[in-house]
């Protein structure tokens, strides 16, 4: 009787283990017992498991492959557009003509963009993106993301301010560099010129926050958890370029760093948080 | 695939003046890995609607599936094990067995089911919540925040398909509030888990990807995502 | 295959255990309180009972109940056999000296019916051929004052056929017995060995009988089942003690049986109470434990677990503490109070570990229906139901505070509040109102039972005030001639003159002679002691009563005759065998001649029949002496004039005012003194003075009867108060531990309404109407159950113990409700005194988590 028990219990503990993902190798799966025949049935759902978790991988080695492919195949001609369209500036052209050309590179523009967030989304969403958590020097990388928008922020005067009262957060240093970037650029481009950008890391009980705080058009109020959608465009962003990614993405960068985004609105503009998770030390 | 699904749910008492009509003919549906936020004033049957949902009520009329099975047609013994397998709750007030300590308040659910505990799993929760000093500590010796803390990471322990929180933040401060509802935000992501929260909070509920709102027993406003 | 899940159940088991430990003190308490009253009150039952029991045996000198003369070894091995006979012993009789009868007994005889009755027995029964055993009193009397086991006796007895040996003998045991002496000599016992040198022997059938089996029915039973030597052997059949103790006691086996279950039920519901009150505290626990996955039966599991542990520990301390009460105290009280002068508490058996087992057992089923029935409640409870236990349903909150609202009268609304309060759990309330009220009946009931039974009632109804009676009976008047008197006329008229008489009532009749042969009386030839006879004089209510008692026992009697004037009844007390009996049915309307003191014949009587004087239900009726071997006649007035003898008057009745007693109870003794020197002739024996002429009369006074019992009397007070108090106690200890778990779980409900604007005297008013309310739910309930509960009871005992006298018990009945209202404003005040002492933010906290 108690050995029954045991049994079963052994048996439960490896489905639980088969659960959670683990690969298991009873070696009691060869004996000629009930028990044994169970483990191995364990075994061999286990097996199918790792089987389609290989598939899963391959196809996603094959997708990957495709979307390098398609990324290749697309940018060769693209690239081939923006060279004769810069050549054809270069040229002598009529009003008429340079209005054209400018339609056909701002149009060009786009499609670049567009491809390279498809192509970046696509790359996430099939976890081709990989979070690697070896930085523990956030000033570093925002200033790093600061530097990047710094043009498109000059260009309308925006002054960036960046206040650190906790510099030992754990993230990707890439990838939290362009989540930070995404926010700084949305910012920017709803706020008006000479307006101010506040960037803030400070701690918290369990996690710690990252807060880049404008004073633009902002969101309309029931927007918050909608801004986070895939294709998702605020009411306030009528006239200006966007393609409504660039927060999905971050909230999924962000997601894969256990930590999670919020949007808090002002009065005016309003203010986008990043919370990682505390640094066990 | 549908987690939750409640066809025209109605929930009626009666009391010794008049009868109340909790819930008048409620639906929705809920998909797998999910973050609903049900909101609604006082008394508009939020309340009564996510403990059907959950098994603790039994609606006078309609239909409850969790996970394909009908919750309201089984018997106490299956609804008990049941919800001890598969949702995990989380109350605003009277979360914790008040005999015994924080850690055995956390596996209570698995040591209900037998199951082993999974030790590193566990501290993690607990280190997320910051509660790693207090795992000795007895119920009444920890403050309301920090025994709501203590429910939730009870209810993510068995690593439940639903969660199921009845004003979660009521007793935290915004800020603590905030980083709970991430926290469950986090694991939820991490292990495809669907958590429905009520509150009256608005900065809480938006941090939710669909809000729900209900008033009167009806359902009024409810986001569904745009695929 | 059961789930490896136990660890965590033991777990909330033995923490819950151990975080309720007021709660466990509580129950433990209450499961000690329960067996030990319930030990108590059995062992005070029966310890009263066997005190009875034992003054009874020793009193009589013999245990056993029922006896056969001259009987047969036939006789012998047939009742032996017989089912329905507990034990039957040899008492053979081979001879008698002056002090003492030669008895020797088997070893039955002594064992079961001798050896009970005696005490202080210091040796062994006899068994060498020359070996005595004697009481001390014979002892005594042979000029032996300290007696030693070996020394030599000498004896000189007298055989059954005459002859007088004389031999020496060697004590073998000597003891202490009781008999009166006036009922017969003591035994002095021989070994079955020494009666190898006698011819001639009587032997005797000592019988005990089965416990439910009366005095007429085993009577009855042994006539049919063993043949008889002859016409005039017959069995003397006694009740069986216990019977007849428990018969005055109660009233019966079934009202004892009544009352038993009543007491256990009082138990019971003291116990369920508590155990629901206590863990009602609890509901809010396991209705989270239901919500997070623990099924009914885990639940269950848990909470029997706690109550194994409490059960153990409480059963094995109240079986202990019982177990010291009813083997050090309880005998001792019973001892002193019953058994002085009788040998105290030797063979007295009050302590029975059967009881012990049994109250044990007992609370260990009840704790376990509780438990179960209480875990089958708060498992099934909706969980969120349960959780929400102690929270007001908002909805129901907002229609309460708009009703009371309205209200504008300052104590009109807090009165309201405590009604609504008391009624919002109305299962509640009715249980705990019944059940305190039920524990107060039953407590009441046994005093008003044994109050009712009391022997002063039986005593009072028995006797008159006054009983003046002649000495002389049928077998000493020989000596005196025939117009002789023995209770003159001017004494008669003296005592009638007496004031303040409320009753009287006179026994008239006289006194005659038989002839040597009287064929129809031929079946009593035997057993006439003398020629002579008595005949009393029946009244016109003693024929009533007499008619009706003989249509109801449906007997062979000639009544109409009597009336006539020509019949005459024979009166016998317990003399006549079956079959003495049937050929006394057979000469009914023979004639009998009747003689006059001087033996000349008056006249002839036409024998109307035999009525047997110790029917159970023999109507009152006066009589004079009687006994086995007088020939009592009765005869109506008429055939009274008929026989021409002279009139005699043999004894009046006499009640008086009761103020006026004293005084004429002194007026009396002067009186009957003064009368009575004229005949005394006082000799000093070594028993005291002897008035050895029978012309005298003898006074007996009721109040000097009770004043005999009254020690008694005394300790059936003391008896029924502890019994009263115990059963009253486990009503209150149920009513206390009720307000007590209310008021707890209520503290939440206090300090919210506090916090708005409830002041603490308000708070304090509203607690005591709640109180009141309750107390007098109780006490409507009481009278209404009460009432219908004696009234039944009392119907039905009075038809069977005639003098049972009831009286309504308003003193219990106004001290246990003053009780009521006392704990009932004191106890709340106390805990709300209590309560004040945390502020108010905490105990708003304590409950919010």
């Amino acid at each position: 009787m108690l050995r029954r028990n045991k049994e079963l219990e052994g048996i439960s503990a490896a489905l639980e283990r088969v659960f959670g993902g683990e690969k298991i190798e009873p070696a009691i799966a060869l004996k000629d017992s009930l028990s044994g025949k169970i483990y191995h049935q364990i075994e061999r759902i286990s097996d199918t498991f790792t089987y389609r978790e290989e598939a899963l991988t391959r196809e996603r080695d094959e997708i990957k492959e495709l979307v390098s492919d398609i990324a290749h195949e697309l940018r060769t001609p693209l690239t081939n557009i923006e060279t004769y369209v810069q050549l054809l500036k270069d040229t002598d052209l009529t009003r008429e003509q340079q209005k054209y050309l400018q339609a056909i590179m701002e149009a060009e523009q786009n499609i670049q963009f567009l491809t390279e967030s498809f192509i970046k989304m696509a790359r996430f969403e099939i976890q081709l993106i990989q979070i690697k958590k070896d930085s523990c020097d956030i000033e570093s990388t925002i200033l790093k993301s600061i530097l990047q928008v710094k043009k498109k922020a000059e260009a309308k005067n925006i002054t960036i301010a960046l206040k650190i009262q906790k510099n030992d957060i754990l993230h990707d240093k890439n990838w939290l560099g362009e989540v930070i970037v995404n926010l700084l650029d949305n910012s920017i481009k709803y706020s008006d010129s000479d307006a101010a950008i506040q960037i803030k890391a400070i701690e918290n009980n369990m996690f710690s926050e990252i807060i880049v705080e404008d004073w633009g058009r902002g969101i309309l109020p029931g927007e918050e958890n909608l801004i986070f959608k895939r294709f998702y465009r605020g009411k306030n962003t009528k006239d200006t370029r966007g393609y409504g990614i660039g927060l999905y993405l971050s909230n999924k960068i962000i997601h894969l760093h256990d930590g999670f985004m919020k949007v808090k609105r002002k009065s005016r503009g309003m203010e986008m948080s990043i919370f990682l998770p505390n640094n066990k030390t | 695939m549908k987690v939750i699904e409640a066809n025209h749910l109605k929930k009626e008492y009666s009391t010794t003046c008049n009868t109340v009509k909790a819930l008048d003919d409620v639906s929705i549906t809920i998909q797998e890995g999910e973050f609903v936020a049900i909101v609604g004033s006082s008394g508009s049957g939020k309340t009564t609607l996510l403990n059907i949902l959950g098994g603790l009520d039994i609606p006078t009329s309609g239909e409850v599936r969790v996970r394909g099975k009908e919750i309201n047609k089984m018997n106490e013994e299956e609804l008990t094990i049941f919800r001890r397998r598969n949702i995990g709750f989380v109350f605003q007030n009277y979360n914790l067995v008040p005999i015994l300590n924080v850690l055995e308040n956390v596996v209570l659910p698995l040591n209900l089911d037998g199951r082993p505990v999974d030790k590193k799993f566990i501290d993690k929760i607990i280190e997320s919540l910051g509660l790693q000093s207090r795992l000795d500590h007895m119920p009444n010796m920890l403050s309301g925040g920090q025994q709501q803390r203590v429910a939730i990471a009870r209810a993510l322990s068995t690593k439940p398909a639903v969660i199921l929180a009845d004003e979660p933040t009521g007793n935290l401060d915004s800020k603590t509030g905030i980083e709970v509802i991430g926290l469950l935000k986090a694991s939820a992501s991490l292990f495809h888990q669907t958590i429905v929260i009520i509150t009256h909070n608005e900065e809480i509920a938006q941090m939710a990807d669909r809000i729900i709102c209900i008033e009167d027993g009806r359902i009024t406003g409810d986001q569904h995502e745009k695929q | 295959m059961k789930n490896n899940n136990k660890a965590i159940i033991k777990k909330l088991a033995d923490e819950s255990f151990k975080f309720n430990k007021t709660r466990n003190y509580i129950l433990t308490g209450t499961i000690v309180f329960t067996i030990t009253t319930i030990i108590c009150i059995f062992s005070l039952t029966i310890g009263r009972l066997e005190a009875n029991r034992i003054l009874y045996v020793r009193n009589a000198g013999t245990a056993a109940y029922t006896t056969l003369e001259r009987a047969t070894q036939e006789q012998y091995q047939t009742i032996k056999q017989l089912s329905y006979i507990k034990q039957v012993g040899k008492f053979i009789k081979f001879g008698s000296t002056e002090h003492f009868d030669c008895i020797v007994l088997d070893h039955t005889a002594w064992e079961d019916m001798q050896k009970p009755a005696y005490t202080d027995i210091h040796g062994d029964y006899p068994i060498k051929k020359d070996e005595i055993m004697l009481s001390v009193r014979s002892l005594e009397d042979l000029g032996i004052s300290h007696p030693a086991i070996g020394m030599t006796v000498s004896v000189q007895l007298q055989t059954l056929h005459e002859s007088v040996i004389t031999k020496e003998f060697t004590l073998s045991g000597f003891f202490t017995e009781y008999i009166d002496d006036m009922v017969g000599l003591p035994s002095g016992y021989f070994s079955w060995t020494a009666l190898s040198d006698f011819e001639d022997v009587e032997m005797t059938l000592f019988i005990k009988q089965n416990d439910t089996i009366s005095r007429e029915r085993i009577e009855e039973m042994l006539y049919r089942d063993v043949a008889m030597i002859d016409d005039t052997q017959r069995f003397i059949g006694g009740n069986t003690i216990t019977q007849e103790q428990i018969y005055k006691l109660v009233g019966g086996y079934d009202i004892a049986v009544v009352f038993v279950v009543l007491i256990l039920v009082v138990a019971f519901l003291l116990i369920y109470n508590i155990l629901r009150i206590s863990s009602s505290k609890d509901i809010r626990q396991y209705g989270l434990l239901k919500i997070l996955g623990t099924t009914k039966k885990q639940i269950k599991q848990i909470l029997v677990r706690q109550a194994i542990k409490i059960t153990v520990i409480g059963c094995s301390i109240g079986a202990f503490l019982g177990s010291i009460i009813s083997i050090l105290i309880i005998p001792s009280i019973i001892a002193k109070m019953y058994l002085i002068g009788y040998g105290g508490l030797e063979n007295c058996n009050i302590f029975s570990p059967f009881i012990v087992v049994f109250a044990a057992v007992f609370c260990l089923i009840i704790v376990y229906i509780g438990v179960i029935s209480v875990a089958g409640k708060i498992a099934g409870r909706a969980p969120i139901k349960a959780i929400n236990a102690f929270e007001e349903n908002k909805q129901y909150k907002y229609s309460n505070r708009r009703l009371s609202l309205r209200k504008n009268r300052y104590s009109f609304r807090l009165l309201n509040m405590a009604w609504r309060n008391i009624t919002k759990r109305r299962t509640q309330f009715f249980i705990i109102v019944t059940s305190v009220a039920l524990g107060i009946i039953v407590s009441i009931t046994s005093v008003v039972i044994l109050r009712g039974t009391d022997m002063t009632n039986e005593i009072e109804y028995k006797y008159p005030d006054f009983q003046i009676m002649t000495n002389m009976t049928a077998n000493t008047v020989n000596a005196y001639q025939e117009g002789s008197t023995f209770f003159d006329l001017e004494l008669k008229n003296h005592i009638c003159e007496i004031s303040d008489i409320e009753h009287l009532s006179i026994a008239v009749g006289g006194y005659g002679m038989l002839g040597e042969q009287e064929d129809t009386l031929d079946f009593y030839s035997d057993n006439r002691g003398s020629n002579y006879f008595v005949v009393q004089i029946l009244n016109e209510q003693n024929q009533e009563d007499l008619e009706q008692f003989i249509k109801e026992n449906a007997l062979q009697v000639d009544i109409d005759k009597v009336r006539e004037g020509s019949g005459i009844i024979l009166l016998h007390y317990h003399a006549l065998s079956k079959i003495q009996e049937d050929k006394a049915t057979q000469n009914i309307g023979r004639p009998i001649t009747i003689r006059n003191m001087d033996g000349r014949p008056t006249t002839e009587m036409s024998f109307s029949g035999v009525i047997d004087f110790t029917l159970s239900d023999f109507p009152d009726l006066k009589t004079t002496w009687n006994s086995s071997n007088i020939v009592y006649f009765l005869v109506s007035e008429k055939g009274f004039e008929k026989m021409q003898l002279t009139e005699q008057i043999f004894r009046m009745d006499i009640d008086v005012g009761s103020e006026s007693e004293p005084l004429i109870k002194q007026n009396m003794e002067r009186l009957i003194a003064q009368y009575n020197k004229k005949y005394v002739r006082e000799t000093q024996t070594p028993f005291g003075i002897a008035v050895n002429d029978l012309r005298t009369v003898s006074l007996t006074s009721k109040s000097d009867i009770l004043e005999s019992e009254k020690s008694d009397i005394e300790a059936n007070a003391v008896v029924m108060g502890a019994f009263s108090c115990i059963l009253i106690s486990m009503g209150i200890v149920n009513y206390i531990n009720a307000i007590i778990t209310g008021l707890t779980i209520r503290k939440k409900e206090f300090a919210v309404m506090e916090s708005v604007g409830l002041t603490k005297k308000q708070l304090r008013q509203m607690l005591i109407m709640e109180g009141c309310l309750y107390s007098f739910a109780i006490f409507l309930q009481t009278i209404f159950l009460g009432n219908i509960v004696w009234y039944v009871l009392v119907k039905i005992i009075k038809n069977r113990i005639n003098y049972f006298k009831f009286q309504y018990p308003i003193a219990p009945l106004i001290i246990s409700i003053a009780l009521l209202f006392i704990i009932c404003i004191v106890v709340p005040l106390i805990i709300e005194r209590k309560a004040h002492k945390e502020f108010l933010t905490d105990r708003l906290k304590l409950y919010t988590d």
